[in-house]
């Protein structure tokens, strides 16, 4: 029976149905009892990862170029425990990576190390070199990286901000959109065919990051960063700021700091080189802050344009402190807008002290004082305001004394005054563009809250107009694009009172008036050899008004605008010189106490060619005396301020 | 018979064309691997391109070779005449 093939055709199909059962239970004990061991063992044969290395957005400035972008690099790493030609392998690196043999055979000869980067941020021409070793050479592999490039060095660096060597923002834009700008780390599983290769790995290298566009035009920026660093040299000064806005949305245009840094090389500046003085720094604003006493009474209606207030004879006594005016001055009675043009402190004085504390407070407030602006950069600061309520504290704070803000809150203020007097929020950011094209964001500005209504902000406008015409400002003014504007002075603080020796000039206005697009805010901070704000922050803020005309679609107007036509009753009716009269003079030397340099200069005759001015502004002081004869190879000399 | 035949062709039919899918569909998958490798590499080529383009072009480069080599200075103010529009 046994050799019988019926036996042998069951005997085989038995063999064959208990293979079968075999896989079948084993195929079940595989799937639903997995060894762990095995389970390893098949995704270490079968599946792999990769590791994508956490990458970052761009930045580019409104005109799409770029200012940050994120390039690709590559490590080179040594694994010495898998390398079994040690002095080979280190006498090819070392000449090819122009390194020290010594140091890379130690390096390769000490097998319990595992990892070292032998060489970080490979060149291109590295990276082709050494690609052939490493395909080649086991135990020697490429990390790929990013490295945060800025191609303009230091344009916009304040603004812009820096990486670390982890690609995380620090400073600025970097850090302030951090979120938006980098992409997390990713592990994406594939799995592998016989050789290794990775397959179904259609999303391996999708990206999802965004971009960042800003509200700064390179070209504008560059030009500004120019004038700002001849005016610090210039002036020996600690730093320079300028900040120009438009005034209508609270976009900046350019904001520039010197003392300036490069981000490629951020170790190597110092941390006051780094810092953002625009946001981060307080100054006592000095006279560009009466223009915010006089908007603060004129919201109230605790003053009329035709009131007169007595100058006290230059010194004016409130309890046992004395307020003076600038250089001695005495404007004996003067209106509200005369208090702006000539820039009283007495003036200014008697506003606050009608304005009262509580309200002089508050409007201070409204205006964006002693509170953040909410600018899209870090590290801003509120600024001090000393609410003690001493009637000598709000006089003083009148005329820009005891109180200090943040340049970003000064332009601010001056902004809603030219935009007929409603709240923005300055910011950098224009929008965040997605990987798909999409606007993620847009920074929102507030147009509904109106901190003073238009009228008031129209004579605003007007007074600091005068104080362009008639004032210390004189020299900002370009025809056909009216400027408004006040200079600033101030003292800084020290530990024993003023220092004498220590000043920020500064100016702030806006232009044109009848319209205004561009508010500008100028500040030297410690200016040596004259620390005028007319003399030290008039002629860069002209030469910015310059750069902004000839760059951007501006073109002249006529002050035949909605601004007279309202007419608003600000200008200061006071006696003109009459400079023809004094020409006809002939051979005498003529008086020209009174006048301003545009005035002096565009009636300069020949006689005069020779005329040497000190200073800008106004005529204070002149050599030789008026009426005097003038003799052959005379000079005039002329002393403004 | 014949429909018997004709069912186990049918299978085998089936079951080589959908290994004939799977290899092309791996083959191409093996393809657009390569493709992503070229197009990572010149993604990458491009954005180097783009910073030395930007370095170049820069306003301060072109500032100082304009006023180092070719001798020129910023126009004054008053070469400037505004025109109205």
């Amino acid at each position: 029976v046994i050799g019988s093939s019926k036996f042998r055709i069951i005997f085989v199909l038995f063999f064959v149905i208990l293979c079968l059962l075999i896989i079948f239970f084993r195929t079940i004990q595989v799937k639903f009892f997995p060894n762990k061991k095995l389970v390893k063992y098949y995704e270490n044969q079968y599946k792999g990862k990769i590791f994508t290395k956490p990458k970052r957005g761009d930045i580019f400035d409104k005109k799409s170029r770029p200012l940050a972008i994120s390039l690709e690099y590559k490590h080179l790493i040594v694994n010495p425990s898998k390398i079994e030609n040690c002095n080979k392998v280190a006498k090819v690196l070392s000449s090819e990576l122009n390194l020290n043999y010594k140091e890379v055979f130690k390096i390769i000869k000490d097998k319990k190390r595992k990892y070292y980067r032998l060489k970080k941020f490979l060149s291109e021409k590295e990276e082709l070199i050494l690609s052939k070793i490493v395909s080649l050479e086991e135990g020697l592999y490429f990390e790929e990286t990013y490295k945060r490039n800025y191609p303009n060095k230091t344009l916009a660096s304040h603004i812009l901000g820096f990486v670390n060597h982890n690609q995380i923002g620090k400073t600025g834009v970097e850090y302030y959109y951090d979120n938006y700008l980098s992409s997390d780390k990713k592990i994406i599983p594939y799995e592998k065919d016989g050789r290794a290769r990775a397959i179904f790995s259609h999303n391996l290298w999708k990206e999802d990051i965004n971009e960042i566009y800003l509200t700064i035009d390179n070209d504008i920026q560059y030009r500004i960063e120019e004038e700002l660093k001849l005016t610090y040299e210039k002036w020996n000064a600690l730093s320079a700021t300028v900040i120009v806005m438009d005034p209508h949305t609270g976009k900046i245009i350019s904001l520039a700091n010197y003392p300036t840094f490069d981000p490629n090389e951020p170790g190597k500046y110092s941390a006051h080189e780094r810092r953002n003085k625009a946001i981060m720094d307080i100054f006592e604003p000095g006279s560009t802050f009466k223009i915010i006493t006089a908007g603060i009474a004129l919201k109230n209606k605790l003053v009329s344009l035709e009131e007169e207030f007595w100058g006290e004879e230059g010194r004016f006594k409130i309890h046992d402190r004395v307020i003076r005016e600038a250089q001695g001055h005495d404007y004996e009675n003067m209106n509200i807008s005369k208090i702006i043009s000539k820039s009283s402190n007495i003036g200014s004085a008697k506003l606050g002290l009608r304005i009262g504390k509580e309200k002089m407070y508050e409007g201070v407030k409204e205006f964006g004082f002693g509170k953040k602006t909410y600018i899209d950069l870090p590290g801003e600061i509120k600024g001090l305001i000393n609410y003690s309520g001493r009637d000598i504290r709000i006089a003083t704070m009148s005329f820009g004394q005891g109180i200090s803000v943040t340049p970003i809150q000064l332009i601010k203020a001056y902004s809603i005054i030219a935009n007929g007097g409603y709240n923005i929020i300055p910011h950098v950011v224009e929008k965040i563009v997605t990987s798909k094209g999409e606007s993620l964001y847009a920074m929102p500005y507030r147009k509904d809250e109106s901190i003073i209504n238009k009228e008031t902000a129209k004579i605003l406008s007007g007074m600091l107009r005068m104080a362009v015409t008639s004032g210390t400002g004189i020299a900002t003014d370009i025809k056909g694009f009216e400027v408004a504007g006040k200079t600033g002075t101030a003292q800084k603080a020290g530990i024993d009172g003023y220092d004498d020796e220590k000043h920020v000039a500064s100016f702030a206005g806006f232009f044109p008036i009848s319209n205004p697009k561009y508010s500008i805010l100028v500040l030297v901070d410690e200016p040596k050899a004259s620390h005028y704000g007319s003399v030290v922050a008039v002629p860069l803020f002209r030469k910015i008004v310059n750069i902004i005309v000839q760059s951007k679609d501006v073109s002249p107007i006529d002050l035949e605008d909605d601004f007279k036509k309202e007419n608003i009753n600000y200008e200061i009716k006071e006696k003109k010189f009459d400079i023809k009269k004094i020409k006809k003079q002939e051979g005498l030397v003529p008086d020209f106490k009174g006048l301003t340099l545009r005035e002096v200069l565009t009636n300069m005759t020949k006689e005069w060619e020779d005329i040497k001015i000190h200073g800008m502004g106004i005529v204070y002081e002149q050599k030789p005396l008026a009426g005097t004869k003038l003799k052959k190879n005379d000079k005039i000399e002329l002393w403004l301020k | 018979m014949n429909k018997k035949f004709l069912s186990v062709t049918l299978i085998i039919f089936g079951i080589l064309y959908n290994l004939f899918l799977s290899l092309m569909s791996l083959s191409l998958n093996y393809e657009y691997r390569e493709v992503s490798k070229i197009k990572k590499a010149l993604e990458k080529e491009n954005k180097n391109l783009i910073v030395k383009y930007s370095s170049l072009s820069s306003p301060a480069r072109i500032g100082k070779y304009a006023r180092e080599k070719l001798g020129l200075i910023k126009p004054m103010e008053k070469q400037f005449r505004y025109l109205k529009k």
